[in-house]
C-alpha cells in the first residue's frame, strides 16, 4: 500500500491509468447508451475526448498549485476542515457507488451470458478479493496491472474484422435529424465512459514528472477514446436502429458474428478477458475511496484495514437488496450528475485559491506597508 | 494485514453459506438442441415446435433425438422437450431455425426470433430458412440414409460456400437487422425435401417478417451479386438465337465469377431514378453456341447477350421487388444520403414502387478455358 506521497508513477503508469480508468463495462453497453442519436454516435465519442481534454487542464492546473497533495487534502486546505470533510465524504460516496456499479454490471453479464446458473454471490466476492489483491500493492500495483490488462486485451480488437466484413457503411454518413434533446440524452447516458479521467486528481500527487502529466494523461485519454470510437462505428456499421436501441451488449453482439473454425463463441472468451479492464477502472475507484476513509478518519494517515471496510461497503451495494428503481435513480442519474460536479470541482477550488492568494499578497502588502 | 485478509476471505465465505443454490448440471447432462423447426400450431396462437439433439445413447437405434411439443413460445418447448428426453435441453449449440412456409406466411417469424434473440446462450449466428412443399416436422422426421445426422447436414447445407452463394445465408442477426432496418427487406434460403435429400430450392422473400414470395436461384444470384462487390457462385443463361441452328438458344456457363457494383440514386423523391451498375467477370466453362469466342469481336457479341439476358432478368427481379413493396438489396441506404426527410421504411417503399430503375450489366469474359 501507497506510503507517503513519493512519486512513483512514470508516464506509462500516467497513461494506462488514465486509459483504465475511462471506458471499463461500459465499453459493453456503449452504443446502446448513446442509441438516442442513432448512427451518429460517433460524433459524441469524439465530443467526449474534446470534453475530457478541456475539463483535464483545470485538474492539471490544480494538481500543479499542490504537487504533493491529493484532491481529499486540497479539499480541506482550501475550504476548510468543515466544508472540506464534507466534500471528502461525498467523493468517498460516488467512488464507493462507481465502485459497486462498475462490478455489478460486469457481474449481471457474467452471470446473465457465462454462468446462467448460478447467482452473482461467488462472482461477486471472487472479484472483490482480486481488487483487494491488486490495491494491496498501492497505486503503481494498480497501474501496472492496468498495463497489463492493456495488452491482453487489445488484441481483441481484430475480432472487429467479422463485423466490419459484414457492414454497412452507408451508416457512418453523419445525418443530423435529431433534436438536441436526443444528443443530450446521449451525452448524459454515454457519459459514465468519460468522467473517470477525473481520477487524476487523486493520484496527481504519486506522478513523477508532474510537469507532463497533461499531455500523458492527454494520451491516456484519447487511446481510450479511440477504443470506444472503435467499437462504435463497428456497432454503427453492423446493426441496425433497433438494434442498437434494443441490445443491451452490443460489444457481445459483435464478438457473436466472429466465425473460427478452431473457437466457437469467442464471446466467452472476450468476456473472460474484460474482467482486466473492469478490475483495472474499478480498483482505481475502490484505491479512492480507501483514501477517502483514510482522509476522513485517520487524518490522511494510510490503514490497510480501510481498505477492507470500503470493499466489504462496496460488496454489500452488490450483493444488498436495493430495489431496483432506487438502484436506476443511482446508477443510472445520480452517479453521472455526481461525476460532473466532480470534473467541474478543480475550477471551483482554482478559483478559491486564487481568492486566498490575493487576500494572503494584500495582507502581506499591509503587514509590509505598517 | 495477512491476517486481515483472511479474516476478509473467511467472512465472504461464512457469507455464501447463506445462498440457497442447487446442484448444477454438467456438461454431461445436457442435450443441445441443434435444430428447432416452427409449424402452424393446432391450437390457435400455439406453434409446433420439432427439436433435434445429438443421440447421446450409442446404443440406439438413430443417431438423433427428436421432439415435437405444442407450445406459445420457443422457450417453453424447451422446457417441454427436458420433460421428454433424459437430458437438460439446452439452446446453447443452437445451429438451425426452420420455419415452414405456412408458419413464416401467417404468423410472421418476429417473436420466434424476438424471444431467440433475447436469449445470450443462442449465438446470433444460427441460420435460419424456410420449408417449402410440407411442414418442418415432415422434413426433419424424414430419412436421409446417407445423412444420419440432420443438425450436422442442415447445418453445413446452410453454411456460405460457392456452389450455393446464390443463397441469402441468413442467420438471426442479419434478419432481425434487416427487417428492423430503415430500408432494407430480408431474405431467407428456401429449402424442400427432394428424395433422400433436403435441397436449397430458393430464396424466400419477407415483407416485414412475413414470408410473401420467393425468386429463382438464378435470380437471387445476380440480386446477391448487386447487394455488395463479392465472388458468387456459377452463373448460367440462355442466350436467345446464339444457338448452332436457326433460332435456337445457347447455353453458356460462366465460373470463378467476381462482381462488383455501383448504385446512384438522384434523390428525388416525387420523381426518384435509380441506375445499377454491375460488372462481371468471369471464365467460360460451358457454351453451346455458335460463336468463337477466341475471336474478339464474336467474344463481344456474346458479352452484348448475356448481358441482355442478365439485365432483363434482374429488371424483372426489381419489378417484381417494386410490385411487393419491399427492398431486399438496400437501395434506399443510397437514396437516404440525398434526401434529408424524416425517414422510415414505408416512406422508402412508397418511393422505391414509383421509381424508374435503369439497369446496366458489363459481363466481362477473361477466359475460355483450354480451348477455344
Amino acid at each position: 500500500m501507497d506510503k507517503g506521497n513519493f512519486k512513483k508513477l512514470n508516464k506509462y503508469h500516467v497513461i494506462f491509468l488514465l486509459h483504465c480508468s475511462l471506458g471499463g463495462i461500459a465499453l459493453f453497453t456503449i452504443p446502446h447508451n448513446l442509441s438516442h442519436v442513432g448512427y451518429n454516435m460517433w460524433m459524441v465519442v469524439i465530443l467526449f475526448g474534446i470534453v475530457a481534454m478541456i475539463f483535464l487542464k483545470p485538474m492539471t492546473s490544480l494538481g500543479s498549485k499542490f504537487p504533493d497533495d491529493t484532491l481529499y487534502v486540497i479539499n480541506e486546505k482550501l475550504t476548510g476542515k468543515a466544508v472540506g470533510k464534507l466534500l471528502n465524504l461525498l467523493i468517498l460516496i460516488y467512488s464507493t457507488i462507481q465502485v459497486a456499479n462498475t462490478s455489478k454490471l460486469y457481474i449481471r453479464l457474467v452471470q446473465s451470458v457465462t454462468m446462467p446458473d448460478y447467482t452473482i454471490t461467488m462472482i461477486a466476492i471472487t472479484f472483490f478479493i482480486v481488487m483487494i489483491a491488486i490495491i494491496n500493492g498501492g497505486i503503481k500495483s494498480i497501474a501496472r496491472f492496468s498495463i497489463l490488462s492493456f495488452f491482453l486485451t487489445v488484441w481483441m480488437g481484430y475480432y472487429s474484422n467479422w463485423a466490419f466484413a459484414d457492414s454497412n457503411f452507408h451508416h457512418l454518413y453523419p445525418r443530423f435529424e435529431h433534436s438536441l434533446k436526443d444528443w443530450g440524452h446521449a451525452f448524459f447516458e454515454g457519459s459514465q465512459i468519460m468522467l473517470g479521467f477525473a481520477l487524476i486528481m487523486f493520484f496527481y500527487p504519486y506522478i513523477i514528472n508532474q510537469k507532463k502529466a497533461y499531455k500523458h494523461a492527454a494520451i491516456g485519454i484519447w487511446l481510450a477514446i479511440i477504443f470506444i470510437g472503435l467499437i462504435c462505428v463497428a456497432s454503427i456499421v453492423y446493426f441496425s436502429r433497433w438494434q442498437l436501441e434494443n441490445l443491451l451488449y452490443p460489444l457481445l453482439n459483435l464478438y457473436q458474428a466472429v466465425v473460427l473454425s478452431n473457437v466457437e463463441r469467442i464471446e466467452t472468451l472476450g468476456i473472460s478477458l474484460y474482467v482486466l479492464l473492469v478490475l483495472s477502472k474499478a480498483s482505481i475507484y475502490l484505491w479512492t475511496a480507501k483514501k477517502g476513509v483514510d482522509a476522513l478518519f485517520s487524518k490522511h494517515k494510510n490503514k490497510t484495514w480501510h481498505l477492507y471496510f470500503i470493499a466489504s461497503v462496496a460488496l454489500f451495494i452488490v450483493l444488498g437488496p436495493i430495489p431496483i428503481y432506487v438502484q436506476a435513480l443511482i446508477y443510472d442519474k445520480w452517479i453521472i450528475i455526481a461525476g460532473y460536479v466532480l470534473i467541474l470541482l478543480p475550477i471551483f477550488l482554482l478559483m478559491l485559491y486564487k481568492v486566498k492568494n490575493r487576500e494572503k499578497r494584500n495582507k502581506g502588502k499591509e503587514a509590509s506597508a505598517s | 494485514m495477512k491476517r486481515l485478509f483472511s479474516l476478509y476471505i473467511m467472512l465472504v465465505l461464512l457469507l455464501t453459506g447463506c445462498i440457497n443454490d442447487f446442484e448444477q448440471p454438467t456438461i454431461e447432462n445436457y442435450g443441445m438442441v441443434g435444430v428447432m423447426g416452427f409449424d402452424m400450431g393446432e391450437e390457435e396462437g400455439h406453434m409446433k415446435v420439432t427439436l433435434t439433439l445429438p443421440q447421446p445413447e450409442k446404443d440406439a437405434e438413430t443417431k438423433v433425438q427428436k421432439f415435437t411439443v405444442e407450445v406459445e413460445s420457443p422457450h417453453r418447448a424447451i422446457m417441454e422437450g427436458s420433460t421428454k428426453s433424459e437430458k437438460l435441453l439446452s439452446t446453447a449449440q443452437l445451429r438451425v431455425i426452420l420455419f415452414s412456409e405456412e408458419f413464416a406466411r401467417e404468423v410472421g417469424v418476429w417473436e420466434v426470433l424476438e424471444n431467440l434473440y433475447r436469449d445470450p446462450r443462442v449465438g446470433t449466428n444460427s441460420y435460419l430458412a424456410v420449408v417449402g412443399g410440407g411442414t418442418v416436422e415432415d422434413l426433419l422426421n424424414s430419412d436421409y440414409h446417407d445423412k444420419p445426422d440432420i443438425n450436422r447436414y442442415l447445418n453445413q447445407l446452410l453454411k456460405p460456400s460457392t456452389i450455393t452463394a446464390f443463397s441469402p445465408f441468413t442467420t438471426i442477426h442479419h434478419f432481425i437487422r434487416h427487417v428492423t432496418s430503415q430500408v432494407s427487406d430480408s431474405l431467407a434460403p428456401y429449402i424442400e425435401k427432394s428424395g433422400d435429400s433436403i435441397k436449397l430450392t430458393k430464396v424466400a422473400l419477407f415483407k416485414e417478417d412475413k414470408f410473401i414470395s420467393t425468386i429463382e436461384r438464378e435470380e437471387a444470384k445476380i440480386v446477391e451479386s448487386i447487394k455488395r462487390n463479392r465472388k458468387t457462385s456459377d452463373i448460367s443463361y440462355n442466350l436467345p438465337n446464339d444457338g448452332e441452328n436457326e433460332g435456337e438458344d445457347s447455353v453458356i456457363v460462366l465460373n470463378f465469377i467476381r462482381s462488383s457494383r455501383n448504385i446512384k440514386t438522384n434523390g428525388d423523391p416525387n420523381n426518384p431514378e435509380i441506375y445499377i451498375y454491375l460488372y462481371i467477370t468471369g471464365a467460360v466453362v460451358d457454351y453451346t453456341g455458335k460463336s468463337d469466342l477466341s475471336v474478339h469481336g464474336q467474344r463481344g457479341e456474346v458479352e452484348e447477350k448475356l448481358s441482355n439476358a442478365i439485365e432483363e432478368s434482374l429488371l424483372g427481379s426489381l419489378n417484381k421487388f417494386q410490385e411487393l413493396r419491399i427492398d431486399p438489396i438496400a437501395i434506399g441506404d443510397n437514396f437516404r444520403k440525398k434526401d434529408r426527410s424524416n425517414w422510415s421504411k414505408e416512406y422508402w417503399n412508397d418511393i422505391f414502387q414509383r421509381a424508374n430503375i435503369t439497369v446496366h450489366v458489363e459481363p466481362r469474359i477473361t477466359s475460355t478455358g483450354t480451348i477455344h
